[in-house]
């Protein structure tokens, strides 16, 4: 009756053998597939060239102009780490991180990061009066009126803050808001990678 | 890609809509996977206690995030505290969130008396159902994305050819958690915790292969590869303990039924 009870119930699981037997193909056939998939390093230097609106791709260029008449190119600003925030009047939350903004602005300027606000379509007399008059903003407004630049970061939701590296790579991009200063902050060491010592 | 989708006039993060329906899914799962681990007369109580036991860590993990989060800038938050509320999910600190909201699992199905071999098990399927959920998410923000390849069910990303290889984790994911279903009757208590790690580890050491920008260590080994086959290496030596003591229980019963044989048949003598 013993032996019919083990033919009846079998053991559930396959031998302790065959499980130490897959470990060590496990070893020899994962070493393989881990020297087979190694990343070429023309494959991560090609990877790294690439301009995208997207994470670890260098950020893509433009040229716009300030509220005051200065034509801005992005890739002038390479070696500085960079927070673009793409933004409107319109947009409720916009508003209410701008002063968070202007303080990032204050306080990691003299680290040598600009703070970019790209304005989405409005004219020059509306976002002067917004942000210089209202809000009391003192970092740089750009002019995005076609929406070109806009649509060419993939900008779907306003505001929108990307934050580049001093390599001109997107560290992070942050959809919506608003975000406060703590957050700005976060994200601002991660692009400042090596604090210079202030220049003032 | 879709970042954010648009419906009703809404514009939500598609992030955070895969991280909810992961939540949803993976605790949906869990749970009916805990209810047909237990005894009858205990179902409805592991099952209650299961599901406490989830939200509590969930709730827990999120607080801790936050506070992590906001201890890390305290001189900021110190200046104003009603930033402590933001409900933005850029203010929290994942690390320290998960191993509070394991601890407060892990505590809560003890006090209840839940079995953690069982409440391990339950875990398992549920992960195994997020993971599905939230590759679908990272398919739609571009997260994680592939190599480039000029296979005919490649994607164009930024202007490349690229393999889809979020498709190809939610594809591992959906067949592990039915495997792991399927398994669910006749497993023995914490099995499937294990062969969820060893399925998990395997499926992200073949496709890391084909993502691309990964970490990578010296000579291009990528980092996530090596984890990834030491986890499934641990995963197998586990499965190798259970097997032998479901082997041992086997040989003690069949020696119990022999005794038991040897006794009647003397007794009939």
């Amino acid at each position: 009756m013993a032996d019919e009870l083990l033919m009846v119930n079998k053991p559930r699981m396959m031998p302790a053998r065959y499980w130490r037997g897959l470990m060590l193909v496990a070893l020899v056939l994962g070493t393989g597939w881990i020297n087979y998939s190694r990343l070429p390093a023309g494959a991560v230097q090609g990877e790294q060239a690439r301009s995208a609106a997207t994470v670890g791709f260098l950020a893509l260029d433009f040229i716009l102009t300030t509220t005051d008449g200065v034509t801005l190119r992005l890739s002038d600003l390479r070696g500085k780490p960079v927070v673009l925030n793409f933004w409107a009047t319109w947009c409720p939350p916009c508003p209410t991180e701008m002063p968070a903004l202007e303080a990032l602005w204050q306080q990691y300027q003299p680290y040598g990061v600009t703070v970019l606000g790209v304005d989405q379509g409005e004219s020059t007399a509306t976002v002067e009066r917004f942000a210089r008059g209202m809000v009391g903003t003192t970092f740089p407004l750009l002019l995005d009126t076609d929406l070109h630049i806009g649509s060419l970061y993939a900008v779907r939701a306003l505001p929108t803050t990307v934050f580049i590296d001093r390599e001109g790579r997107i560290q992070e991009i942050r959809l919506g808001g608003p975000l406060n200063l703590p957050m700005l902050v976060e994200s601002v060491e991660k692009i400042v990678a090596q604090k210079a010592a202030p220049e003032c | 890609m879709w970042p954010v989708i648009s419906f009703a006039g809404l514009t939500i993060s598609s992030n955070l809509l895969a991280a909810v329906g992961s939540l949803l899914v993976g605790s949906e799962l869990a749970l009916r996977a805990i209810t047909r681990l237990a005894p009858p007369e205990k179902q409805a109580g592991w099952s209650q206690a299961f599901n406490q036991a989830f939200w509590s860590a969930f709730l827990m993990g999120l607080a801790g995030a936050r506070v992590s989060f906001a201890l890390r800038f305290y001189r900021l938050y110190l200046d104003a505290l009603q930033l402590l509320w933001s409900p933005r999910p850029g203010a929290l600190d994942t690390g320290p969130g998960l191993v509070i909201a394991v601890i407060v699992f892990l505590l809560w199905v003890r006090r209840k008396r839940v079995p953690l071999a069982g409440a391990a098990d339950a875990s398992a399927v549920g992960a195994a159902g997020a993971l599905a959920v939230l590759s679908l998410g990272r398919f739609a923000t571009g997260a994680g994305y592939g190599s480039p390849t000029d296979v005919p069910w490649g994607v164009d990303l930024w202007g490349v050819q690229r393999h889809p290889v979020q498709l190809y984790e939610f594809g591992a994911a959906v067949l592990v958690a039915a495997t792991l279903w399927q398994k669910l009757a006749g497993a023995l208590p914490g099995e499937l915790f294990w062969r969820f790690l060893l399925y998990a580890s395997l499926s992200e050491f073949v496709l890391a292969a084909f993502r691309a920008n990964p970490a990578t260590w010296v000579l291009g080994i990528r980092v996530s590869q090596v984890v990834a086959l030491a986890l499934l290496l641990v995963a197998l030596y586990a499965l190798a303990f259970f097997a032998q003591m479901d082997k041992g229980a086997q040989a003690e019963t069949a020696q119990n039924v022999r005794a038991t044989d040897d006794s009647v048949a003397s007794v009939r003598r």
